[in-house]
């Protein structure tokens, strides 16, 4: 379980969240919506670690371990993962050299043991032909030339071998045709499990049709400003975000 | 021989001049009025010039007349043996193990005893040590020897042209082809502090290919200087790939300088890859004198305390229709500087000119340095010349994302210099000196490579 | 594409070879006696009534200067310049008396008019309903003629006038900037402008002022073997702002004059400095004989923190053009940028480019330059960038290009680029190529001439610079880059 309690931020000396309160339970899907401004992405990053996000108060637990006094890979291996909603691009890795690192970085961490190569491609094989990913794709350097698409699967892929206990997608619809959405949502909806909890982050509620989530909250200036439960997102898909502008004007 | 009247200013600088009156009449091919001839006019242009300081443009980042202090005596051959843990030591043992025609040389002396002269000969090549050659020189070895690619305003080469005393020549026959690559290896040998002068020349005839590789490593820790020059005739239609590893000991000053000259339709591929040696200067001047012909120079350097690496190229386009690409990479931790130059020259009617050049630096500490300097010469107007350089730290952004990944900080960072380095090496088109060079830079990270 | 039209039409207008502003005032001037000694230093100093501190400044870089040597990295060569046969100051009669319009020799102001710089504040007014008002300091020879808009100006509190006025109105602003960017050791050419400088423009813009409207410069040689040494110097103190923009021409003459001047700007806290300039001297005729030697040192120092100074130049003019317009990047969290177009054509060389110091944490340079090389013209950018120990998180980026027209031309590109600190992001990136021949097909199959082709395809090479420029520069710009190239399409 998820639990995160009052949490302030502050990004370049602005205080982007301002007190967030949320929770969520092993083997739930939660949605994240929200203006543009109101601090989805700042939350992804304060859950996967990322520098330059100032911590001023608040605190944030995952199955009651201190997920703030990690770094990011200790978080990778105590199985949080974020889905970037912009995936590095990094020449000169092999995509396959990559995954192969970071599976065996993250198992070794777990206690459990590394896998060989030819077991590690027969897993990777397995994994990639269920979101349609071309094994030559991924003799590519690290995302260098990928498609919107191909990227995203790729996170998908990542998601699928790291075997996280936590998933952060953050805009995984952003830049993605209607198929590609539906390509990603079925690649992530094949990982839903009661072992798994995952927060969605999206601006539109598009995604949602596809991967329906348990209880969706509303971010509004830097707070959960409402939550209910899938169909807070379809009104929220007629009305727009304009009630939550004003409460945080 | 009578000295120019000049006032030098520094010791080392008069210490060379000594070095080579002294030494005049010892050295290989005394006597030899070809020889005799070759060295005076030589030591002549290095007297008129002096070691170069940094107020001389092309040394501006390099300050040879503060950093050598005083001239090495000049080696001799010791006839030392060489234990194959000690060669797989000096050159990595990957390296070491390459299959190629081995051709040794300690402190410049080449070693028939571990060398593969007699299969290289039956191969096809005409072999001779500089030595030998100096005494008796094959006619194809006197009409080239100091005059491909000359450069007579450089003092480096001018001295090595005065005090060459070790060194192989080589010529491959029209359309000759070898099975495996010829692997030059230079070590330095002795206890002693010393000064080594080798001077190689390799002539391709028109059509024939060859890999040559050349190494040089460290047997012991002691001062050495040492001052290579490579001459290299590509003729038409031939093709060249053409290898640099150096990892000599800490204490070593390394200048080393390629002269090259291209014919027609000629191909030739080089590499550099430098670890070694506390200061070094890497020169390389191509010049192109057929049309046609594709020039290909990449390298790596990795670079570390106090050490010195400086990078200098001159392309010269004389004719038109060649291209030339060049990329390089450095990586700089602690206090050491890198230093890039490189200079392309597209002269008047040499249209069609292709010339791209790329360096990146990437800085770990920040007592690091890195100095640029790019350069377009340009008087043709029918060209695609463009250059590029970056220097920054290792991007915040990738190493996150590898971090989230479950990849501990170290471990991502020497991933990202593997692949920022690795970006270079993909341009070596031999399968097992890439996978070699790339497990030498992971070893330079101190990470296992499985 | 009117725009285009219009330049057409515009080149036709004027003969091959023809210099616009190539006619010659006929006016009687007061010169210093021939040469440099340090009696003419005297002479200028007693002829602008100047303090004795201003004359000791000037003697000392008098005697500085005997000391240098001329310098010869360049890549430009000219023959050795006789000091002592040129005339280091001249300056019309006429303006020996007190300086208002209305006591302006008609001449001068018609010898304005015709260059297109009205000088008469009531023309500007009666110019284009809401066209931007221009503040203009005339500089003629030696000497500053007029400075319009003064009373608006100082109504906000901007001191925009002659250097000579500020010398004498305002001396404890000028010793505490005079020579503190460029000192009067600095180089060559600088430290004899130090010495023998006639006059130029004094700018200083009071704490959180926005100085209300652009100011400028027009500089103009007339006389004959008359070197012009002007110095300007710019001061934008706390979080003040000012737009200023420098035109210059000159007479065609067979013989080389010397234009050597020293600009200065100082930007300190968050205060930002924008200085624009249109070179158009004389570039000599299209044998290479005659025109300017135009050998400049243009500095700026972001002294305070989060200042910013932002130099853009169109270089069309002059026989030798030297000049780098340069930031020191002082203040934390400064900028500086450069927007460089230099066009070269016939015999002209320019050797330009800028240098970027960063000293102060956080600071950021941007670097656009973009040259064109045509006839038998060498055109060179050279630039530094360099991060000092100190400077963390130094950013810069760097894209020069270069274009050559015709194959007798060179094109040349020397950056030399300087990471002392490792936190120091530096991009770098050069080209060189001539004008594609597949766009130049394309709008010759849209119905364009040759010359129109190449006016469209080179504006729009260098329209990263040109939206630099302040609105009113941008379409004389363009005008001119027309004229400069004419006769460069075979």
């Amino acid at each position: 379980m998820l639990e995160i309690k009052n949490l302030h931020v502050n990004v370049g000396g602005r205080e982007i969240l301002k007190g967030l309160d949320l929770e969520l339970p092993k083997g739930q899907v939660h949605a994240i919506m929200g203006p543009n401004g109101s601090g989805k992405s700042t939350l992804a990053y304060v859950l996967a670690g990322k520098d330059d996000y100032e911590i001023t108060a608040g605190t944030v637990t995952w199955n009651g371990q201190d997920l703030l006094a990690l770094d990011p890979s200790e978080r990778a291996a105590a199985g949080v993962f974020l889905a970037f909603q912009y995936p590095m691009e990094i020449p000169g890795v092999a995509t396959i050299t990559f995954l192969r690192t970071a599976t065996n970085a993250v198992r070794k961490a777990r206690g459990e043991p590394e896998l060989s190569t030819p077991d590690f491609l027969r897993v990777l094989k397995e994994k990639a032909a269920e979101l349609k990913i071309d094994m030559d794709m991924l003799k590519r350097p690290l995302n260098v030339g990928f498609s919107g698409g191909e990227k995203k699967r790729n996170e998908i892929l990542q998601m699928a071998l790291l075997d996280p206990s936590l998933c952060v997608l953050d805009e995984t619809d952003s830049g993605l045709d209607i198929d590609a959405v539906r390509i990603v949502a079925e690649g992530v909806n094949a990982l839903r499990s009661p072992e798994r909890s995952m927060l969605v982050i999206t601006h539109y509620q598009r995604l949602l049709d596809y991967i329906v989530p348990d209880r969706v909250h509303v971010l509004s200036d830097g707070r959960v400003a409402r939550s209910g439960g899938p169909e807070l997102a379809l009104e929220l898909e007629r009305s727009g975000y304009a009630e939550f502008d004003e409460a945080a004007a | 021989m009578e000295l120019p009247v000049k006032q030098f200013q520094t010791r080392a600088e008069q210490a060379y001049l000594d070095l080579f009156n002294a030494a005049e009449q010892a050295l290989p091919g005394a006597g030899n009025p070809w020889v005799a001839d070759l060295r005076a006019k030589a030591i002549d242009a290095y007297a008129a010039l002096g070691l170069p300081h940094r107020r001389v443009e092309a040394w501006k980042y390099t300050d040879l007349r503060s950093r050598l202090v005083e001239a090495l005596p000049l080696s001799r051959a010791t006839g030392r043996p060489l234990a194959p843990a000690e060669l797989e030591r000096a050159l990595g043992g990957e390296i070491a193990a390459l299959p190629a025609y081995r051709l040794v040389m300690l402190d410049g002396e080449l070693r028939a005893d571990l060398s593969d002269i007699s299969e290289l000969k039956a191969a096809g090549i005409e072999l001779v040590s500089l030595t030998e050659a100096l005494q008796k020189p094959p006619s194809w070895l006197k009409q080239s020897l100091g005059k491909i690619n000359r450069q007579d305003r450089d003092p480096i080469v001018a001295l090595n042209l005065a005090l060459m005393s070790g060194g192989v020549g080589m010529r491959a026959a029209k359309g000759l082809t070898l099975d495996k690559p010829i692997h030059l290896i230079h070590l330095d040998a002795g206890a002693d502090p010393v000064s080594v002068f080798t001077r190689n020349l390799v002539l391709l005839e028109e059509g024939a290919s060859l890999t040559l590789l050349e190494s040089y490593g460290s047997l012991g820790e002691r001062d050495v200087q040492r001052n290579a020059v490579t001459e290299v005739q590509v003729g038409d239609k031939a093709s060249l790939n053409h290898f640099k590893v150096q990892r000599e000991a800490e204490e070593a000053f390394h200048l080393g300088t390629w002269l090259v000259k291209l014919g027609t339709d000629t191909r030739y591929h080089a590499f550099q890859f430098s670890t070694g040696a506390v200061l070094s200067r890497n020169q390389v001047y191509a010049a192109f004198a057929g049309e046609g012909s594709a020039f290909e120079l990449s390298g790596a350097l990795l670079m570390r305390r106090h050490q010195h690496c400086d990078t200098t190229l001159v392309i010269e386009h004389l004719v038109p229709r060649c291209s030339s690409r060049e990329l390089f990479k450095a990586v700089l931790d602690n206090e050491a500087r890198g230093v890039f130059q490189g200079k392309i020259i597209v002269s008047p009617g040499a249209q069609k000119t292709d010339g791209k050049q790329m360096v990146q630096a990437l800085l770990l500490a920040e007592g690091a340095e890195f100095d640029s300097k790019p350069e377009l010469e340009i008087f043709a107007d029918d060209v695609v010349c463009g250059h590029g350089s970056t220097s920054g730290q290792i991007d915040e952004d990738l190493l996150f994302y590898l971090e989230a990944r479950g990849i501990p900080e170290a471990e991502a960072r020497a991933l990202l210099i593997q692949a920022f380095v690795g970006e270079a090496l993909e341009a070596i088109e031999h399968a097992e000196l890439r996978d070699a060079l790339s497990r030498a830079s992971a070893e330079w990270l101190g990470v296992s490579y499985d | 594409m009117p725009a285009v039209q219009e330049t057409v039409a515009r080149v036709r207008e004027i003969d091959v070879d023809k210099y616009k502003y190539g006619f010659v005032t006929d006016i009687d001037s007061v010169r210093a006696p021939k040469g440099l000694s340090e009696e003419v230093v005297r002479f200028i100093s007693a002829k602008k009534k100047e303090p004795l501190w201003m004359l000791e400044w000037r003697l000392e870089a008098y005697r500085r200067w005997l000391t240098m040597q001329e310098p010869k990295w360049a890549n430009v060569h000219y023959p050795k310049i006789d000091f002592q046969d040129l005339y280091f100051y001249s300056a019309p009669k006429s303006t020996e008396g007190p300086k208002s319009l209305a006591d302006v020799d008609p001449e001068l102001l018609e010898t304005y008019a015709k260059l297109g710089i009205p000088l008469r504040e009531q023309e500007v007014l009666a110019g284009v309903k809401g066209a931007p008002r221009v503040a203009v300091d005339a500089v003629f020879d030696s000497v500053s003629v007029v400075t319009t808009f003064k009373e608006e100006l100082g109504k906000a509190g901007v001191i925009f006038c002659s250097i000579s006025e500020a010398i004498q109105n305002h001396p404890e602003l000028v010793r505490k900037y005079l020579g503190s960017v460029v000192p009067i050791t600095d180089n060559y050419y600088a430290t004899l402008n130090s010495a023998v400088f006639s006059d130029g423009s004094f700018v200083y813009v009071p704490p959180g002022v926005r100085c209300p409207m652009e100011l400028s410069t027009y500089f103009r040689i007339n006389a004959e073997q008359t070197g012009q040494f002007e110095r300007t110097l710019i001061i934008a103190d706390k979080g003040a702002y000012v737009s200023y923009l420098e035109g210059c021409t000159a007479p065609m003459r067979d013989e080389n004059q010397l234009h050597a001047a020293v600009v200065e700007l100082v930007a300190l806290d968050d205060a930002e400095i924008k200085y624009s300039t249109v070179q158009n001297w004389y570039p000599g005729d299209k044998n290479g004989k005659g025109g300017i030697y135009n050998f400049v040192t243009k500095r700026g120092d972001c002294r305070g923190k989060n200042s910013k100074i932002s130099w853009t130049q169109v270089e069309t003019g002059s026989a030798i053009t030297w000049k780098y317009p340069s930031c020191i990047l002082r203040g934390d969290a400064s900028r500086g940028e450069f927007y460089s177009i230099a066009i070269s054509n016939g015999y002209q060389q320019v050797d330009s480019g800028t240098k970027m110091i960063h000293l102060g944490r956080d600071t950021s340079s941007r670097i656009i330059s973009k040259g064109i090389a045509a006839g038998r013209s060498n055109n060179t950018y050279r630039g530094l960038v360099s991060a000092h120990r100190r400077a963390a998180n130094a950013r810069n980026f760097t894209n020069c290009d270069s274009l050559l027209i015709g194959d007798k031309c060179g094109a040349h590109t020397v950056p030399y680029i300087e990471a002392k600190n490792a936190s120091a992001t530096f991009e770098h990136e050069a080209t060189t190529s001539k004008i594609s021949a597949d766009q130049l097909f394309y709008c010759l199959s849209r119905g364009l001439s040759a010359e129109e082709a190449v006016a469209l395809i080179v504006n729009g090479f260098v329209r990263d610079v040109l939206q630099h420029l302040p609105m009113e520069f941008m379409a004389e710009t363009q005008k001119l880059i027309s004229i400069s190239l004419e006769g460069s399409v075979g």
